[in-house]
């Protein structure tokens, strides 16, 4: 579990790589809007695609910018029981003491504090959660008392996952799914995205992108990251064939 | 009687049936939805859901002992003292077979009407065996559901009228005698505290008055020491201070001598500074004190505990005691009978035979009677009950378990560890018609006493 209060700025990077840049791809700012409008709405949202395409990072930029001070994050790596997630909120919301260990009086105690004030729930890795915890957050948003918004964040299934719970399809106001980058949108972003690719030669970059980087920014990230200690061992100002041709060595992908 | 038992299927678990339910949850209307905590199916935790739901205080469920089966008794007190007419429970197919059948029996038993919330497409299989019999409803959409609800509009009691416009305190004034009390009260009060102390004078002796007229004739029986007590102890029940409560009594000595009656009270020094009970150091159980208490604590014999004491002013302990028989029928009348201590060597032939028992009367607030009136509700439902037997028997009843589920409600409670100390067991009423020709012509100048415009006050 980790909440939001734990994680830098940096940190939002894959492998933290310094000096990347959150880059304004179309998915980025299509989801700036629509975490607007859930934030606005108080509602439920769901982000979904495979993994490495963005999406936490691009939900905690946007929730960093958008509602900074009401943002509580919590991830889940495993399948986690709502005896889990009462947990988990209890300790990313603050709440001091011992947690109950009666349900209803757990549940009463996050009620309560969900409606002290506004806030947005992000709940990554949501495809891990059981139908049982998907109730437990319908039903913390459901009460009158709460004031909260909550964004589903899923790799994998998680949109076939939340669309066969009926109480979550009927609820999900903005469904947003994050796909691979094209090539055009590669060139566009790859230079802007780290310092490293600044002067790359685009034909370079569309070469990595064919061999390992597949419009994945996970896989880019990656990339760079190898970039960066070959640049620095060798001495030289910006990638080529050559190093790339050994970074793709170090990743497995082939050369061709 | 069987229950009217309706079910609504929601087959696409519509967010605005849900929340339309929600929104419709009103239980100071009679009109209660409860929201099953996810994960939890079974009667038990459903009767835990509906304490909540009807804004009891789950968080010490097992403190008040009620964790097991007492919670649904609990509900059931609840539900017939709040009057709850509609009943609605969402997630209902997500509940177990035994759930449907306690909560149908519930509806049985409290005369509300149900309505039970499927968020599939038909009944689950199991839960509809349980409704054969009872001829129920089946129900589509929201509008269908929230007219079946046949809302009603419906007061509460207001409880205390609370302490009226004079709650500033009264200056200190502690003339003994009726016959020239305003008079004296000018002299040493100065035009403006007269006027505020004459005010609660008066409003004593006018109640006085108005009380006795309504008595039902001159005899013996007409003005008892128990009628006196419980028409003094609801005269000052409301009553904003100890000054307030002496000028009251001095106007309700006035009030009983028009109508040829000796009303003795305890000296005005120690009605100030020893004595207490109500309009001494009893708080005051208002709408808002008791809806805090409804708030606090879940047991209802506990919560008529907390207002039992509030309103004799006792600690837990000394109440512990209590008979059924001291709450009147109507729980608008508290009798506290006990016998005081004696000397404490006592001689053989007379070791057999207590001290002459003494009573005390406590009016009881409207406020506090629903309270009373749930205990006595789950005290009679609690398995071998005996009418004849203890008030608060239903549950462990002391000082500390009392001030835990008080302090849970954010209600102080009085610290007068006896009954001892009341100020109304030493009233004492006496008819005589005729109190000396001094006396009764002083009085009649007094209560025609007029100091003139008091246009310093």
């Amino acid at each position: 579990m980790s909440t939001w209060a734990d994680i830098d700025e940096q940190d939002d990077h894959y492998l933290g790589l310094a000096g990347a840049n959150v880059v304004a791809t179309e998915a980025l700012l299509m989801l700036q809007d629509n975490l607007a409008d859930v934030v606005a709405a108080r509602a439920m949202m769901c982000v979904h695609g495979d993994a490495g395409l963005g999406k936490t990072l691009s939900v905690n930029a946007s929730l960093r910018a958008l509602a900074p001070a009401d943002t509580c994050r919590v991830q889940f790596r495993a399948r986690p029981t709502p005896r889990d997630i009462r947990h988990v909120l209890f300790d990313a919301l603050g709440i001091s003491g011992t947690p109950p260990t009666r349900p209803i009086e757990f549940d009463a105690l996050l009620k309560d504090a969900l409606s002290e004030r506004f806030r947005v729930l992000v709940c990554d890795e949501a495809q891990w959660l059981s139908r049982e915890c998907f109730e437990l957050w319908r039903h913390l948003w459901d009460d009158r008392r709460t004031d909260i918004a909550i964004v589903f964040v899923g790799g994998g299934d998680c949109y076939r996952v939340l669309r066969r719970e009926p109480m979550l399809s009927s609820r999900v106001y903005v469904w947003q799914e994050f796909r691979r980058l094209d090539r055009e949108q590669v060139l566009a972003v790859i230079p802007a995205y780290h310092p490293v690719w600044a002067a790359a030669d685009p034909e370079d970059i569309a070469f990595a992108d064919v061999h390992a980087g597949h419009g994945n920014f996970r896989a880019w990230s990656k990339i760079t990251a190898h970039v960066v200690t070959a640049l620095a061992r060798l001495d030289r100002g910006r990638p080529d064939r050559e190093i790339l041709q050994w970074v793709f060595s170090r990743l497995g992908g082939s050369g061709g | 009687m069987a229950a009217e038992v309706r079910v609504l299927l929601d087959p696409g678990d519509d967010m605005h049936v849900s929340v339309g339910l929600l929104e419709s949850h009103d239980p100071a209307r009679g009109r209660v939805i409860v929201h099953p905590t996810p994960g939890a199916s079974s009667p038990q935790a459903l009767a835990h859901d509906l304490l909540g739901a009807l804004g009891r205080a789950v968080n010490r469920l097992n403190a008040e002992q009620l964790a097991g089966p007492a919670a649904g008794r609990a509900v059931t007190a609840w539900m017939v003292t709040d009057q709850i007419e509609d009943l609605v429970v969402l997630r209902a197919d997500r509940l177990s077979a035994g759930a449907w059948t306690w909560v149908l029996g519930l509806c049985r038993e409290t005369g509300s009407r149900v309505v039970l919330v499927c968020h599939t497409r038909q009944i689950p299989a199991h839960l509809n065996a349980v409704l054969a019999g009872t001829g129920y409803q089946l129900l589509i959409g929201l509008p269908q559901a929230l007219r079946a609800a046949g809302r009603r509009p419906r007061s509460r009691p207001d409880g205390a009228a609370g302490a009226g416009p004079d709650a500033a305190d009264l200056p200190r004034f502690l003339h003994p005698h009726i016959r020239n009390y305003r008079s004296k009260a000018f002299a040493q009060l100065g035009p403006a505290g007269f006027a505020r102390t004459d005010a609660v004078y008066r409003h004593g002796r006018d109640a006085a008055r108005h009380w006795l007229s309504t008595r039902p004739g001159p005899g013996a029986a007409a003005v008892t020491c128990q009628s006196v007590q419980l028409f003094l102890t609801w005269l000052v029940h409301d009553s904003p201070s100890r000054h307030h409560t002496l000028a009251r009594l001095r106007g309700a000595q006035a009030g009983f001598r028009l109508h040829g009656l000796m009303l003795n009270i305890p000296p005005s020094q120690r009605l100030l500074d020893v004595l207490s009970g109500p309009g001494l150091n009893a708080p005051l159980v208002t709408a808002e004190t008791a809806g805090r208490i409804r708030a606090g604590v879940a047991h209802p014999v506990i919560a008529a505990g907390i207002a039992a004491v509030l309103v004799t002013g006792v600690q837990a302990l000394a109440l512990a005691s209590t008979p059924w028989d001291a709450l009147s029928p109507e729980n608008d009348t508290l009798q506290l009978t006990w016998h005081p201590p004696g000397r404490q060597l006592v001689p053989a032939p007379l070791a057999a035979s207590p001290a002459p028992a003494t009573t005390a009367v406590f009016h009881v607030p409207a406020a506090a009677r629903p309270l009373l009136q749930a205990a006595r509700h789950f005290s009679r439902s609690t398995p071998g009950h005996r009418a004849a037997g203890r008030l608060f028997a239903a549950t462990p009843f002391s000082d500390e378990r009392i001030g835990a589920a008080a302090a849970n409600c954010k209600v102080p409670l009085p610290a007068q560890p006896s009954l001892t100390a009341m100020w109304q067991i030493r009233v004492t009423c006496t008819r005589v018609e005729h109190f000396g020709t001094r006396f009764d012509a002083s009085f009649a100048d007094d209560q025609s006493f007029d100091p003139g415009p008091l246009s310093a006050a």
